[in-house]
């Protein structure tokens, strides 16, 4: 039998056909494997968003839920770097919330939104591709390469922001190609983000608002007990400086009062012809001494020998030098050898016929002290102005916590677990609001308005109140009857008589007399020698008490801020530096009187006004409903946020305006519907005497409640002079609010 | 003695992904100190954060590691591109030293290598193991075998992996310290004479055809094959076009040099698989060893029955080389074209489970493994350098 043995060729033919087999069957092999691959990645992706939903429902914070779905977008969509945005309606821009692993990140990502719109991505719902951003696109410019991203929406269907996947271009090589396979499960994702966010947002949202007060609140406690530090360590310092004052002040008039300068003459030889009495007392030289001597001589430190002389000369030939006519400092000597600064001017003259240089030369020596002295307590007025900066900014966080508690409580009642904390919150900012308005009255900032008022008055209603509270003393009033008037601002003096008040009853800890008495008096009344009262009529009260009394030392520093004698605590020592800061705010002044264990008087002078006293009008203290539209213009977001509730809580339709300049416009468009407008005073450009000059143009019966932290000296008065309605101090709560608002609607 | 602790993660965060890592291998935050860390990184990290927070959070440990392209740990598989593995060693100074070398390209591979071995040897002449990774692209890792040999003698076992990309080829890169090498290499020395290492390797490949053979060339590039220029020999045997990428042609099929017969059956093969580890423009290639001319190389297919059977048949002998010691550790290197380049999900957790379970039980003994480009171990008594194979480095205390 022949078998066909098949030759070497034929089998090798075979054997690499069946070769060629095998490569086929691999290739389609490896295209299962692949298609195998990019399965059981769209699984683990789905895998991916699931778990991500297990994570992001335990979120506590909005902050770590960003964080979560930034960490989720990279894992689940095999990126490098993911972002998550927040659009910013009102800028127009976009804010990072979370990104991880693009670097340095600004806050806020500038984005044009006309870009966007031009590629299609504010379409909703579009889960947009990117394969290689240019360059300057927004995304390019971050480094990215391969970009994934999606808009989110609210529950309306406002944009609320991006979530961004990508990879950057550094690292771009080592990824695989990523395509529009991960749109849909990346639009999966970013919907149920959406909705868990908007879960979150709700939840967290008041929670969050009253944590991050508290925060602001302490942060801001820290910064005044820095500023107070630093205000202890300038009193000694300005005691100093007011003690030398009042020194120099001595002096300066004694000096006026002999009224003298040294008056010398000069020949056409430079020598001396005449010498006066007050020469002999600045120099020390007797006339007989130096009459036909060379001035310089002895008068001059020989340094300036040679400039005296050509000076001398020069004025001789032209009448011009520098001290011709005009003053000038020099250094001058005396027959002791004292160097001392004097003021010299110079000018020629005719004396019988013959040419003479007259000097007329002043000791400076106290005015140059009293120069420094001066320049130390402007320092001083400084730190008035910073601690009334940092009472204005404190105002304002107060005013936020106290809305917000305010608001909180309004939906509890007393059983709710959080009512306690609530109460206890508002509680601190009174407390708080106490401290900043003693600070304010040191700083001398706290002027808010000024009306004619009856010392009287404000001396019965306050002492009356008082003396409910304080049983063990007893209080005794001699009221002159036909008191005069003064200009003041109501809340600031009961200010001042209840820290009075407050201070007697503590020197009277087992009980005594406080005794009150106003009169008539003049400025001529007042002992105090540094200070210059106007001259007029003034109003004396005197308050007496009959408790321990204080020695010499200590009667001295009362009015210093942070003096106390009380137990740490116990105390803060501004009370009497308040009271000091107003009465002088006033145009006034104190003095006191004791002795160690008979008692204390404190004698306080105002200015009397012709003014006639306005009928007070009292302020109502509830809540009404009303359908009027306030404008709200503050430029904290804070107090619009706050004030807007508050007043939308109690029926208030509410319109906001961030500006000026806004609050012009809005007013401009909807003037007729605008009842009365909550002007903040104080704001960067525009501030609110401005706007309120300009609403008035268009409408001089505009209602305007005025209101700030603080008052820069007199502008709320000239405002409220203006035909402004009435100012209301912030930190403000609700009742205050709308009671004087009410009363300003009611006047018509 | 030197202790042994692992762990790996998927977090993204680089900084978070290392903190897990250590606090779940020492077991607590409370001291995260430790006295070296060795760590497999995938791509997409962040390597500066992982070395400065591994810094911070361990002041007192030397840090080594290179890139892969997946990492296998007692947690599983995970071959994303934010993939974290580290083994946390404590131990005594005198039980470990650290060296690396900045540059190692294939015809520097054995001096860079030697020099490599000599710093170690400096720093602690009882070293008896060495755990070596290296850049996967342009090495010859049998040369670096012997340069390393030259030093510490044929007997010292090498263990470790090519560093990888994700299987890329572009780049890799090695760490040590806080630095970030790229083309370098980086080994740890043991020195602790009370433990020994147990290594095996294994592939899943059948022979196909007649083999090519190397007509030109130069150390480890190849020039021409069969007389063609190399790369349009190989992809025209492989039945693509000569345009296909490196990538494309990994999971087709490999070249493959034939073992000498008495290593067949330890091997359980009878071929040593070659991936071509860089093409160049010319039409020439780097394979990852020597290729002197008249070099055959055959083409090879893999199968994934034998690749299963050969896995098991491995795991099982290195079980009995334990001979009932426990593992105190086990450092693992597998080729990354056994990763998703071959299997999927499924079939990878099942590969792992099949050597974990065997060889730890229900033990918790720490696990460090990654998808490399090649792997070190020993087969028929000699430092070898392998490419797609499972290769497991089982660390055992030595026999009294
Ligand atoms: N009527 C008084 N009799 C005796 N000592 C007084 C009287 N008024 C004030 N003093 C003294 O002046 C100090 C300063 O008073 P001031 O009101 O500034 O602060 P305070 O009362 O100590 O603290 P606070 O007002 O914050 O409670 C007091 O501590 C006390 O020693
Ligand atoms: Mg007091």
């Amino acid at each position: 039998m022949s078998v066909d043995r098949p030759t070497y060729d034929e089998l090798k033919a075979k054997c690499e056909g069946l070769q060629q087999q095998i490569t086929r069957f691999s290739v389609v092999e490896q295209d299962l494997v692949n298609t195998r691959d990019s399965l059981d990645r769209e699984l683990a992706r789905f895998k991916a968003i699931e778990s991500f939903t297990k994570r992001a429902i335990h979120a506590t914070s909005l902050r770590e839920f960003a964080v979560i779905t930034v960490e989720s977008v990279i894992e689940a969509f095999e990126v490098e770097c993911s972002a998550l945005f927040t659009y910013d309606k009102a800028g127009n821009s976009l804010k990072v919330s979370a990104a991880l692993g693009i670097g340095e990140f600004e806050a806020e990502y500038p984005l044009d939104m006309d870009w966007m719109a031009a590629r299609g991505l504010l379409k909703e719902g579009a889960c947009a591709f990117i394969e290689q951003p240019y360059p300057k696109d927004p995304w390019g410019s971050l480094g990215l390469c391969q970009v994934i991203y999606t808009p989110y929406y609210g529950n309306g269907g406002d944009l609320r922001g991006f979530v961004l996947g990508g990879r950057s271009a550094r690292k771009q090589v080592y990824y695989d190609e990523i395509k529009e396979e991960l749109i849909p499960s990346f639009t999966v994702f970013a919907q149920q983000m959406s909705t868990l966010l908007h879960k979150l947002e709700s939840h967290e949202y008041l929670e969050r608002r009253v944590r991050e007060q508290t925060a602001e609140l302490i942060a801001a406690n820290a910064k005044l007990t820095k500023a107070n530090e630093y205000l202890q360590r300038e009193i000694t310092e300005r005691k100093r400086a007011e003690e030398a004052l009042r020194e120099s002040g001595k002096r300066l008039r004694a000096i006026t009062n002999t009224a003298t300068d040294a008056i010398v003459l000069m020949d056409n030889d430079g020598k001396i012809s005449y010498w006066n009495s007050a020469a002999e007392k600045t120099f020390g030289y007797r006339s007989n001494e130096v009459l036909g001597k060379e001035l310089h001589l002895f008068l001059a430190p020989q340094e300036f020998y040679d400039i005296y002389k050509k000076r001398f000369r020069e004025f001789k030939k032209t009448g011009e030098g520098p001290a011709a006519g005009k003053t000038l400092e020099l250094t001058a000597i005396k027959k002791d050898g004292t160097k001392f600064p004097i003021e010299v001017s110079v000018s020629s003259m005719e004396i019988s016929g013959k040419w003479h240089a007259a000097g007329i030369i002043r000791d400076i020596t106290k005015r140059k002290k009293m120069e420094e002295e001066l320049f130390r307590v402007q320092k001083l007025e400084s730190i008035g102005v910073l601690a009334g900066g940092i009472a204005h900014d404190f105002n304002n966080i107060l005013m936020g916590i106290q809305g917000y508690a305010s608001l909180m409580l309004m939906g509890i009642d007393s059983s709710h677990p959080h009512y306690d904390q609530l109460q206890g919150i508002k509680k601190q900012v009174q407390s708080g609001a106490r401290l900043t308005s003693q600070l304010l009255g040191y700083a001398r900032k706290g002027k808010y308005e000024v009306k004619p008022v009856s010392l009287n008055r404000l001396v019965e209603e306050t002492s009356e109140t008082f003396g409910r509270t304080r049983k063990e003393i007893t209080i005794h009033r001699a009221l002159h009857q036909d008191l005069f008037a003064i200009e003041a601002d109501r809340g600031q003096i009961e200010q001042v008589l209840l820290n009075l008040y407050v201070n007697a009853a503590a020197a009277m800890p087992g009980g005594g007399s406080l005794i009150l008495k106003t009169m008539n008096t003049t400025h001529e009344d007042i002992k105090g020698d540094v200070y210059d009262p106007k001259s007029g009529n003034c109003v004396l009260l005197t308050v007496t008490d009959t408790g321990i009394g204080m020695d010499k030392k200590t009667q001295k520093r009362i009015f210093e801020p942070f003096f106390t004698t009380k137990e740490m605590g116990r105390g803060t020592g501004l009370g009497l530096a308040s009271v000091y800061g107003i009465i002088k705010a006033h145009s006034g002044y104190i003095d006191v009187e004791s002795e160690k264990g008979h008692g204390t008087t404190f004698s306080i002078y105002f200015p009397a006004t012709e003014k006639k006293v306005q009928k007070s009008d009292e302020t109502t203290e509830q809540f009404i409903k009303e359908t009027s539209t306030v404008l709200l213009v503050d430029d904290e977001e804070i107090i619009l946020e706050v004030g807007k509730e508050m007043l939308e809580a109690v029926g208030y339709r509410v319109l906001t305006a961030r500006s000026g300049k806004e609050a012009v416009e809005i007013y401009k468009k909807y003037s007729s519907k605008i009842d009365i407008i909550l002007l903040d005073m104080i704001m960067p450009g525009m501030n609110g005497g401005e706007v309120y000059d300009r609403i008035k143009e268009t409408n001089p019966d505009i209602k305007v409640l005025l209101s700030s932290g603080y008052s820069i000296d007199g502008q709320a008065t000239e405002i409220l002079e203006r035909g402004c309605n009435a100012f209301i101090q912030k930190p403000f709560d609700m009742n205050e609010l709308s009671g004087k608002i009410m009363e300003i609607l009611e006047k018509k | 003695m030197l202790e042994f602790y692992s762990s790996s993660t998927r977090v993204v965060d680089s900084k978070k992904a290392i903190a897990e890592c250590l606090e779940n291998a020492l077991g607590g935050k409370e001291n995260l100190d430790c006295d070296l860390i060795i760590f497999y990184t995938a791509m997409g990290h962040d390597f500066k954060d992982i070395l400065t927070e591994a810094h911070r959070l361990s002041p007192n440990a030397q840090i080594v590691g290179c890139t892969c392209a997946g990492v296998i740990g007692k947690e599983g598989v995970s071959e994303s591109m934010k993939a974290l593995a580290i083994m946390a060693i404590r131990g005594e100074n005198n039980e470990f030293a650290v060296a690396s070398k900045e540059k190692i390209t294939g015809s520097s591979s054995y001096e860079v290598a030697a020099q490599l071995a000599q710093d170690l040897k400096n720093k602690n002449s009882k070293i008896n193991m060495i755990h070596f990774v290296a850049s996967g692209i342009d090495i010859a890792a049998d040369r670096a075998i012997e340069g390393m040999e030259s030093i510490f003698g044929p007997d010292i076992p090498i263990f470790g992996a090519t560093s990888s990309d994700n299987m890329k080829a572009i780049s890799s890169f090695q760490f040590i310290g806080d630095q970030i090498l790229e083309r370098g290499a980086v080994a740890v020395g043991l020195a602790d004479p009370r433990l020994e290492v147990i290594t095996q390797a294994n592939h899943g490949f059948v022979v196909a055809g007649m083999p090519l053979e190397v007509t030109r060339s130069e150390s480890n590039r190849v020039f021409e094959i069969d007389g063609y220029p190399a790369w349009k020999r190989v992809t025209e045997r492989l039945g693509l076009p000569e345009t296909a990428r490196l990538a494309d042609t990994i999971p087709i099929g490999a070249l493959a040099e034939e073992l000498p017969g008495e290593l067949h059956e330890e091997y359980g093969n009878t071929h040593i698989l070659r991936v071509i580890a860089k093409k160049q423009m010319d039409g020439s290639i780097y394979m990852p060893v020597d290729c002197p001319e008249g070099t055959k190389l055959w083409l090879t297919k893999r199968d994934e029955k034998r690749i299963f059977d050969g896995l098991d048949r491995m795991v099982e002998q290195i079980v009995n080389r334990c001979g009932g010691r426990q593992p105190l550790a086990v450092f693992h290197a597998d080729c990354g074209a056994r990763g998703r380049l071959l299997f999927n999900r499924v079939l990878k957790d099942e590969i792992v489970s099949r050597m974990q379970y065997p060889l730890c039980k229900d033990e918790d003994v720490p696990w460090l493994g990654m998808y490399g480009f090649g792997e070190f171990a020993r087969t028929g008594g000699r430092n070898r350098f392998h490419n797609y194979t499972t290769a497991l480095y089982v660390i055992v205390k030595r026999n009294k």
